[in-house]
Formats: C-alpha cells, structure tokens, sequence
C-alpha cells in the first residue's frame, strides 16, 4: 500500500501533464466572389480542396452544392473541429474544373482565423467578413 | 631331513599369518572405503586406491573430505523443514479468494476507468454534424 499511493500520485500528475484536449468548432461559410465568377462557370466546378495550415492542418474535400452543379455563388457552411486554441487557422480553398492538375485551376481564396478557447466560432450569415471567399479566378487550359 | 632351529618355523609361520591376517583386514577395508565413496557420490582417489598397502589403511580415509558433508546441521534444518506442520493449500483458503476477487475487481475498474479518463484527456466524442452544414471536418471526423 505504502507503493501503491505514490504511483497512483505519479500516474495522475504524469496525466496532468499530458493535458486535457477540447474541441473548439470553427463554422466556416464559403461562397464565391459574385463579381468575379458567373453562375454558368461555377457549374463546371468538380473538385473542391480545402487545405488548413497553421495552428492545425488538415485537408478535405467539400461536396454538395460546391460540386453538383448548383450554380450558385453561396454554397454554404462547414465545420472543422480542432484542439488548437491559440495561434492562427489559416484556410485555403481551390476549386478545378476536371481533374486536380493547375491547368484545370478555377478560382482559390484564403481565410486567416484566430484559434481561440471558445468552442465555437460562428460565421456571421449577415457578413461576409468572415467567409471564406473564392476569388482569385484561373483559366483552365485543356481540361474538359 | 635338514634339521631346523626351533625358531625358523615360528618366523614363518608368523610371516604368514601376517600376510593372511593382513589380507583378511585389508581387503574388507579396500571394498568399504569404495562403498564409502559412492554413498557420497565421489570416486575413491586413485591415490589412495593405489597407496592402500598392508599396513597403512587409515581409519581416516573412511571420513568425507568435505567439510561439508560432515556438518549435520544443514541436513537438521532441511529435515526440519520437511517436517513442519503443512496446512491446506493457499487456493483452499478463503483469504485467497477475498483477495482474488477484490484484484479482479479493481483490475477492471481500473480498465474501465482508465478508457474513460484517456477519452476526456482526448476531447471527448466529437459533437455530431450539423445536418444543414455541406461537412464536418478535423479533429474526430
């Protein structure tokens, strides 16, 4: 007994240590830049990549309405869920038309948000300050 | 017939009763001392084997060289032991079994606890997606 409580003590300052993780949930709203991309080319989107850097990284693909065809300048919220909470979320979006080569490039756009101790970080539906906005335009070569 | 002294006889005869009684007390000795040696797992010496004449058998021979072998007290003790009252088997004890059952049962609390303490310090469970989100993505998904 006497051996036992000091390695219990040992095991839980040893898991203090290690840290506790909580989820912070960041709610990103993505649309294209209305000015720069017409409805009839954003139907030819196929492929859209989304890359995180930074406090956390990742790399997914969007579906749904960023792919189908919606022609749609708005095409909606994800969420990404991290442990970071301190530092910077950098977000980076690249849609092709066709495959996933440079040539097939579309539109790109980034979005730099901070990783705070709250656990969710809403997007504003009435600003879109806080979107996460395609609008640098490519011009696909030889894709289709 | 050459006269003999009344001597001669006598010393013959004492030469020979000499070798004969030595013979008879030797040879049990010989055949003892090599009884002697593999009662004790050693093989009687070549040396003394061969040195055994008429006349020089030592007592001492018979004696274990090991001072270890003499010492009883080892032997006492392990005999000692050997005799000591023997009680039930430890798994025929109802302390065994309390014991048994309070590990087992720690064992798996600690198991079960051991999950869910790892699963907070990991986060948790991922909180489910929104239905009206295109995509959940990062840690847990």
């Amino acid at each position: 007994m006497r051996r036992l409580l000091p390695a219990l003590v040992l095991g839980a300052v040893a898991l203090g240590a290690a840290g506790c993780s909580e989820y912070h949930y960041h709610d990103i709203r993505v649309a294209y830049d209305g000015a720069q991309f017409n409805p009839n080319m954003i139907s030819q989107v196929q492929k859209c990549h989304v890359f995180v850097t930074g406090a956390d990284t990742a790399d997914f693909y969007l579906e749904g309405p960023c792919i189908n065809g919606a022609a749609t300048t708005n095409i909606g919220v994800f969420e990404f869920a991290t442990f970071a909470d301190s530092g910077t979320l950098n977000f980076m979006i690249r849609t092709y038309v066709g495959v996933e080569f440079d040539n097939c490039l579309f539109g790109s756009g980034t979005k730099a948000i901070p990783a705070t101790s709250a656990i969710t970080t809403t997007d504003d539906p009435n600003s879109a300050a806080d979107d996460l906005i395609i609008n640098m335009p490519a011009t696909p070569t030889n894709c289709i | 017939m050459r006269p003999m002294s009344p001597l001669a006889p006598f010393r013959k005869w004492t030469v020979r009763a000499g070798i004969v009684i030595a013979l008879v007390v030797t040879l049990p000795l010989v055949g003892l001392r090599g009884v002697a040696h593999a009662d004790l797992g050693d093989e009687p010496s070549s040396k003394s084997s061969s040195s055994a004449e008429p006349g020089q058998v030592n007592d001492d021979g018979d004696k274990p060289k090991d001072p270890s072998l003499l010492d009883k007290k080892p032997v006492d003790a392990a005999a000692q032991k050997q005799q000591a009252p023997v009680g039930p088997p430890f798994y025929e004890k109802w302390q065994f079994w309390v014991l048994a059952g309070v590990v087992a049962v720690a064992a798996v609390g600690l198991v079960l606890g051991g999950l869910a303490l790892s699963n907070n310090l990991g986060g948790g469970d991922v909180r489910p997606c929104n239905p009206m989100f295109i995509g959940c993505f990062g840690e847990g998904h």
